[in-house]
C-alpha cells in the first residue's frame, strides 16, 4: 500500500500533467504487475462495487473518536467528502504508532493483496466483523493511507488522475500508441497481473471480438464556421440528439456499445437483428434515436428503452428506434480508421444501401456557410441539436482531438428564474453553497423549475455564497431558503411533461448563463412561457 | 497608507471612557462594552490588537494598544508605545494587560473589571502555555471543528524543506502564499532558509530580499513568500518556473487546496486548532465561556455538552 499511497501523494502534490505522467510511469515501472493492474483500474475511475456505505465508515470513526453525530455532520459540511472526513477525524493518534508491526505490514502489503485478500472478502461478513477489520486497518495506516482505503471501500475512487492521463503514462512506458492502449483498455478489462502484462505487451494485431474502438469526440465550434475555410472540404450533418453508439458485427455476434462503454445490445433488438444481416467484420458508428416516420422522437422516449430491465412489447412499440449511422470503422474485418472520411463515408453509403430501414445513413447537407447556417436554424423544428462539421480528409481519431470534428450546436432554450434555495456542493465545492434551485411564476407563486450547479465563475460563487448565507430565511438540514431577490438566466436543452415536478415540466440539462442584474424577481418568466415552448416543440414533432 | 502620527494619541497609557458591559462580535472584531474594540477592521476610538496581522486595519485609531511582541509589525515611522507583556494599562474603569501565548505573533488580552476577570484568546497557544486564569474566557472559533488539528512544527519544517528542495533540484522556485502577517513570519521562521518576499510581506520580514528587486533568472531554487492575492494577480507570471503552495489552516481540507489550484498546502495558522480550544477551556478555570467566529455555535455546543456555561457571541454587522 505504501507505494500506492506515495503515488497518490505525488499525483496530488502537483497540477502539472507532465509530472503526473512521470509519477505514473515511475509507479508502473516499479510496482508488481498485479498491483499495477489494480492501480490502473482505480485511477482510471473504474470502481469496485461499493463494499461499505461511506456513512457507515463515518459512524465507526465517530464512535472511535467519541465525536457526536451532529458534530460529524458539521465537519462534513466543511470537508464534503466522507472518506476524507473519516481520515481527518482519525488523525488524533500519537505520531509514533504503537502498532508498529501492523503498520509495517499494512504498508508492505501490495495493492493487489489489499484488494483481493482484504477488501473484497469484506463482502458477506456481518457488520461487527467488518467494523473490527476496517478499524484495525485504519490504525495501521497513515492519514493518506486511511483516505485511500476509504475511497476503495466506498467505491468512490476519483482522485489524482484521469483515464486519459493513466493511459498516456502506460503508452509511454510500453512504447505503444495511445490509441492501442485505449483500445485494449475497454470496459470489459478485468484487473490481474496477466491482463496488465497483456495490456502493455507489444502489438499482436488481433482484436477481441466484442471490443469497440475508442470513440472520436467532436469539440464545440469556437467561432463561426468561416474560419474552417472552404465548406466543400467538410462533411456537414445534423447533430442528432440520441445515444452515441458503435454497432459491432464480428464472429456471428452483434454488440452495441454506448459512448459510456456500456453494452446496450439487449436494449435495441431491432438494431441487433438488422446488424446481423450486415457482412461479418463490420463496425458502425452512429447515433441511436427514438424514431418514427421521418423524424426523431424526444430524447425522453429513448430513455424508456434504457431505464428498465425488461423491454415490454408496449415499450418496443411506443419507442421505435433507428441507428443514424455516420461512420464505418471496420469493413470485412479491416480497420478503416486511418482512411480519410470521404472514403469511409462512401463505403458506408454502399453498405447501407441494402440494409434494413432501422439502419439509416445520416444525410449530408451541402451549401455555402450561409446556406448551412440557415439549415442550422431549422434544428429546433427538426428535433436535432445543430450541425456536425467533419473534415472529409480526416482519419478517425480517438478521444476529443480538436480540429477535424466540430459540433455547431444551436443556442439553447433560456428562461429568467429567481434563486430560491441553495445547498452545499460536494467534493471541491463542499464548503460553498453551489447547488441552486430556481423558480418561475405560477400566478402569484414561485414554483421550482430547475436545479443548476454549473455556469458561474469561482468569484461569482464566492460572492453568491456570502450573500446566500446573509439572506437565509429558513433552513431545512443543508438546504437554505433565501430571500427571492436575485434573477438568473438559465439555459436548457429540452422540455418534457413531468408528473414528478411541482411545475409539471422537467427541463433537460439546465445550467446558469448569467445573472440578470437588470431584472427584478417580478420580471422573471412565468410558467405559461415554458408551457408555450413545450407546446411549440411538441407540435413540430 | 495615511498614518496618524500626532503625539500622545496612541499612547497606551491614555484613557478611554465608558463602561465594559457586554461583548459583541462583528466580522472578527470584538466590541467590548462602549469602550474597546479588539482587532478592529477599521480605525476606532480605542483599539487593542492581539495579532500582528490585525495591526494595519487598526492604524489610525485614536488610541491603539499593541503588545510588545507585535511591535515589529508597526510601521517604522510611527511613534507607538507598545506595551510590555504583563504591564497593566487602563481601559475605562478597568485594568488590562497582555499575557504571552508562547507564540511569536500574538498575545492574550486580560481585562480586570468590577464584574470579574476576562481573558480574550484570539489565536494559537503554545503547548506548554495555559490561558490566563479568568472568570470569563472569550475564544476565537474560526477553526472550531475536530478536523482542524495543526501538525507539529517538526512536521511542518520537514514538509517545507522537502517542498523547497524538490523544486530546487528541478530548477524551480518554490512559491508559498501566506497571509502577510504573523503567518508569513512563522512560515519564514519554520523554513529557516533565505527567502525572497513580496512587497506586502516585507514588513514582516524586514531582513529578507524583496521579490520585486530580484531578477527572474535568480529565482530558481529559491523560496518565495507572497500574499494570497498574488496567486491570482499575475505576480507568478514574473517568477519563471515554479510550484505554488498555500499556507493556511484551511489547507487541512483537500477541497480547499484544490479550489485554489495550488500544488501543495501547508497547514499553518496563527489561530487555535480544535485541541487547543478544548484545552484552553479546561485550563482557564473560567466559569463562563463565549465564542465568536465561523464555528462559534459549534464550539459553544460542544463546551455545553462538556459541562461549561458557554454560548456563542451575537454576531452583529460591523
Amino acid at each position: 500500500m505504501n507505494r500506492f499511497v506515495a503515488l497518490f501523494e505525488a499525483l496530488d502534490a502537483t497540477n502539472s500533467t507532465a509530472r503526473k505522467v512521470t509519477a505514473l510511469t515511475d509507479y508502473f515501472r516499479s510496482a508488481p504487475a498485479a498491483d499495477s493492474a489494480w492501480a490502473l483500474t482505480f485511477l482510471a475511475g473504474r470502481r469496485l462495487r461499493r463494499h461499505l456505505p461511506a456513512r457507515l465508515l463515518a459512524q465507526w470513526a465517530a464512535e472511535l473518536t467519541g465525536t457526536p453525530d451532529w458534530l460529524v455532520a458539521e465537519c462534513w459540511g466543511e470537508v464534503g467528502d466522507l472518506a476524507e472526513l473519516v481520515a481527518l477525524l482519525l488523525d488524533t493518534r500519537p505520531r509514533h504508532r504503537e502498532a508498529a508491526f501492523a503498520a509495517d505490514e499494512a504498508e508492505r502489503l501490495g495493492l493487489a493483496a489489499w484488494v483481493e485478500e482484504r477488501i473484497l472478502p469484506l463482502k458477506g461478513l456481518d457488520e461487527s466483523e467488518q467494523r473490527a477489520r476496517v478499524t484495525a486497518w485504519w490504525s495501521a495506516l497513515s492519514t493518506s493511507g486511511v483516505f485511500l482505503l476509504n475511497k476503495l471501500l466506498t467505491g468512490e475512487f476519483r482522485v489524482g488522475a484521469s483515464e486519459t492521463l493513466v493511459l498516456r503514462a502506460l503508452a509511454e512506458l510500453a512504447d505503444l500508441p495511445r490509441e492501442t492502449l485505449a483500445h485494449r483498455f475497454m470496459a470489459t478489462w478485468q484487473p490481474s497481473a496477466d491482463a496488465f502484462e497483456a495490456l502493455i505487451a507489444p502489438e499482436q494485431g488481433q482484436v477481441a471480438l466484442a471490443q469497440p474502438y475508442p470513440f472520436y469526440l467532436a469539440s464545440p465550434l469556437p467561432d463561426g464556421p468561416e474560419a474552417l475555410g472552404d465548406p466543400a472540404a467538410w462533411l456537414c450533418e445534423w447533430k442528432w440528439d440520441g445515444i452515441r453508439a458503435q454497432v459491432i458485427h464480428r464472429g456471428g455476434e452483434v454488440h452495441l456499445w454506448s459512448r459510456g462503454e456500456e453494452r446496450i445490445t439487449d436494449r435495441f433488438p431491432e438494431i441487433r437483428e438488422a446488424a446481423r444481416a450486415l457482412p461479418v467484420g463490420t463496425v458502425l458508428d452512429g447515433e441511436l434515436l427514438a424514431w418514427r416516420g421521418e423524424r426523431p422522437l424526444p430524447f425522453a422516449s429513448l430513455q424508456r428503452r434504457i431505464g428498465r430491465l425488461e423491454l415490454s412489447e408496449k415499450v418496443l412499440a411506443e419507442a421505435p428506434v433507428a441507428l443514424m449511422a455516420f461512420d464505418l470503422l471496420e469493413e470485412r474485418g479491416a480497420d478503416l480508421r486511418e482512411l480519410p472520411l470521404r472514403v469511409r463515408r462512401a463505403r458506408l453509403a454502399a453498405l447501407l444501401e441494402h440494409a434494413r430501414p432501422v439502419l439509416q445513413l445520416s444525410p449530408a447537407l451541402t451549401g455555402s456557410w450561409t446556406e448551412l447556417a440557415a439549415r442550422r436554424a431549422e434544428s429546433r423544428d427538426r428535433g436535432v441539436e445543430g450541425l456536425m462539421l467533419k473534415l472529409l480528409d480526416g482519419a478517425y481519431r480517438s478521444g476529443r482531438k480538436r480540429g477535424a470534428w466540430w459540433k455547431w450546436k444551436v443556442a439553447p432554450f433560456t428562461v429568467d428564474a429567481v434563486l430560491l434555495l441553495a445547498q452545499p456542493g460536494s467534493g471541491r465545492r463542499a464548503s460553498l453553497l453551489t447547488d441552486y434551485t430556481f423558480g418561475i411564476w405560477r400566478g402569484e407563486e414561485l414554483v421550482p423549475i430547475a436545479k443548476a450547479y454549473s455556469g458561474l465563475s469561482d468569484a461569482e460563487i464566492f460572492e453568491l455564497d456570502a450573500w446566500l448565507r446573509a439572506h437565509t430565511t429558513e433552513r431545512f438540514g443543508p438546504v437554505r431558503k433565501v430571500a427571492p431577490e436575485r434573477v438568473f438566466e438559465l439555459a436548457f436543452e429540452g422540455l418534457a411533461l413531468s408528473n414528478r415536478h411541482k411545475s409539471g415540466i422537467a427541463v433537460r440539462f439546465p445550467r446558469i448563463l448569467r445573472e440578470r442584474l437588470d431584472k427584478k424577481p417580478a420580471d422573471a418568466d412565468h410558467l405559461e412561457h415554458l408551457e408555450a415552448l413545450l407546446r411549440a416543440t411538441a407540435a413540430t414533432r | 497608507m495615511k498614518l496618524d502620527t500626532r503625539p500622545g494619541k496612541m499612547n497606551a497609557a491614555g484613557r478611554c471612557g465608558g463602561n465594559l458591559e457586554g461583548i459583541r462580535a462583528a466580522g472578527g472584531a470584538l466590541h467590548i462594552g462602549q469602550v474597546l474594540v479588539v482587532n478592529p477592521r477599521a480605525p476606532v476610538a480605542c483599539a487593542a490588537v492581539t495579532h500582528a496581522s490585525r495591526i494595519s486595519d487598526a492604524l489610525g485609531s485614536e488610541r491603539l494598544i499593541v503588545p510588545e511582541p507585535l511591535a515589529y509589525a508597526l510601521p517604522a515611522q510611527r511613534a507607538a508605545l507598545p506595551v510590555p507583556l504583563g504591564e497593566p494599562f487602563a481601559i475605562g474603569e478597568a485594568t488590562a494587560r497582555f499575557v504571552s501565548t508562547g507564540m511569536a505573533g500574538g498575545a492574550q488580552l486580560c481585562i480586570e473589571a468590577e464584574a470579574g476577570r476576562m481573558t480574550v484568546l484570539t489565536g494559537a497557544l503554545a503547548a506548554d502555555v495555559a490561558p490566563a486564569e479568568c472568570e470569563l474566557l472569550v475564544l476565537d472559533a474560526t477553526y472550531a471543528l475536530p478536523i482542524f488539528r495543526w501538525p507539529s512544527s517538526e512536521e511542518l519544517v520537514d514538509a517545507l524543506r522537502i517542498f523547497v528542495e524538490r523544486n530546487a533540484e528541478a530548477g524551480r522556485a518554490a512559491v508559498i502564499a501566506a497571509e502577510p502577517s504573523d503567518e508569513a513570519r512563522a512560515l519564514l521562521q519554520l523554513a529557516s532558509r533565505p527567502a525572497l518576499v513580496h512587497a506586502e510581506v516585507a514588513p514582516f520580514a524586514p531582513e529578507a530580499p524583496r521579490l520585486d528587486e530580484a531578477r527572474k533568472n535568480d529565482l530558481a531554487g529559491k523560496l518565495v513568500v507572497v500574499p494570497p492575492t498574488a496567486l491570482a494577480d499575475g505576480t507568478l507570471s514574473r517568477i519563471g518556473p515554479h510550484d505554488t503552495a498555500r499556507a493556511s489552516g484551511r489547507m487541512r481540507v483537500r477541497g480547499n487546496r484544490r479550489r485554489l489550484a495550488v500544488d501543495r498546502g501547508f497547514v499553518l495558522s496563527s489561530r487555535a486548532d480544535w485541541p487547543t480550544l478544548l484545552r484552553a477551556a479546561e485550563q482557564s478555570g473560567a466559569r463562563r465561556i463565549q465564542t465568536f467566529g465561523s464555528h462559534a455555535a459549534t464550539l459553544a455546543r460542544v463546551l455545553v455538552e462538556r459541562g461549561f456555561d458557554a454560548r456563542a457571541l451575537e454576531e452583529t454587522p460591523a
